[in-house]
């Protein structure tokens, strides 16, 4: 660059908020990711507009969730899915971990992909049990109609269970 | 097992309830731009220090406000900070009022006889009275903590 000046503070610095003693200026990286995200979490709460149901018949959906779309997703979308899924994103994969479902009667909600117990799914606590459930995409309501209890329905194996 | 099934005894579901998203770290105002973007910059974020105090005051125009925060933070081209940078000469660094001390940012400021005489008169024009402050940030803390 020709016109160099004399740098005289951190970008670090300036970017930080007012409140602790910053310029307040945003990084545009990590601003754009906010906004990205934001897209993710309407789409988990905006079902009923016009928006989602154009992705939701472009994509396809699956427990509760769009499709990534593989290459035929556009880049806005592609963008979103990484954030979701937490992949090539700084933080990792903080869009899951800060979500969790308030239940209801239980059928808007997916037993073992969606966190709706503590802070964590149960495919991810109890991995063993989901590979071997033959009830993997039901939801809470089910599950429970099914029977939770011991010896309840819900608990159906692909094979013979050794607990 | 035991665990999964502890857990889910602990459930109640209410039928007539809809199940709803919750974003966890601000259940109250849910998902918020602002919000998320502070949670994804907390990593990077400084410890307390003078500068935030500073009131950013709508009235006040943005460039002053910036010049201020430079001042705070040490960051005036004055000649001290120009000889460390290597833009002018270790031997230039005299003040530019004339009064043949060298030009920091605390000298500029407070102590030089020509330009820190001033703080004397706005002092005195907005009837504050109080001891010689010795840095810059000194005299910031006096006037935020002075005036009521």
């Amino acid at each position: 660059m020709v016109n160099r000046k004399i740098a005289w503070v951190a970008w670090n610095t300036i970017c930080t908020s007012k409140e602790v003693g910053g310029l307040g200026v945003k990084r545009l990286n990590e601003f754009n990711i906010a906004l990205l995200a934001n897209w993710c979490w309407r789409c988990l709460v905006v079902r009923d507009s016009l928006w989602f149901k154009v992705l939701s018949s472009r994509y396809g959906e699956e427990r509760g969730w769009l499709r990534e779309g593989g290459r035929m997703g556009s880049a806005w979308w592609r963008e979103i899915v990484k954030i979701h899924e937490g992949i090539g994103v700084k933080g990792g994969n903080w869009f899951e971990e800060s979500i969790s479902k308030r239940i209801g009667n239980g059928f808007n909600t997916y037993f073992w992909s969606d966190c709706w117990v503590g802070t964590t799914t149960f495919m991810e606590r109890f991995r063993r049990l989901f590979d071997l459930s033959i009830h993997q995409e039901l939801t809470v309501g089910a599950m429970h109609a099914l029977g939770w209890g011991e010896n309840g329905e819900a608990w159906g194996w692909r094979r013979r269970f050794l607990a | 097992m035991v665990e999964i099934m502890n857990l889910l005894s602990k459930v109640t579901l209410h039928d007539s309830v809809e199940d709803v998203w919750m974003w966890r770290p601000n259940t109250g105002d849910g998902y918020t731009v602002r919000g998320v973007y502070q949670m994804l910059m907390r990593q990077e974020m400084h410890d307390h220090d003078i500068v935030s105090e500073a009131p950013w005051h709508k009235s006040v125009p943005l460039k002053l406000f910036i010049c201020a925060w430079r001042l705070f933070r040490n960051r005036w081209p004055t000649k001290d900070n120009l000889v460390r940078r290597g833009i002018i000469n270790m031997d230039d660094q005299l003040c530019v009022s004339g009064c043949g001390q060298n030009e920091t940012i605390d000298h500029l400021i407070i102590h030089c006889p020509i330009f820190g005489n001033l703080w004397q008169l706005v002092k005195s024009w907005i009837g504050v009275y109080s001891v010689d402050p010795y840095q810059v940030t000194d005299n910031f803390y006096q006037f935020v903590h002075s005036i009521p």
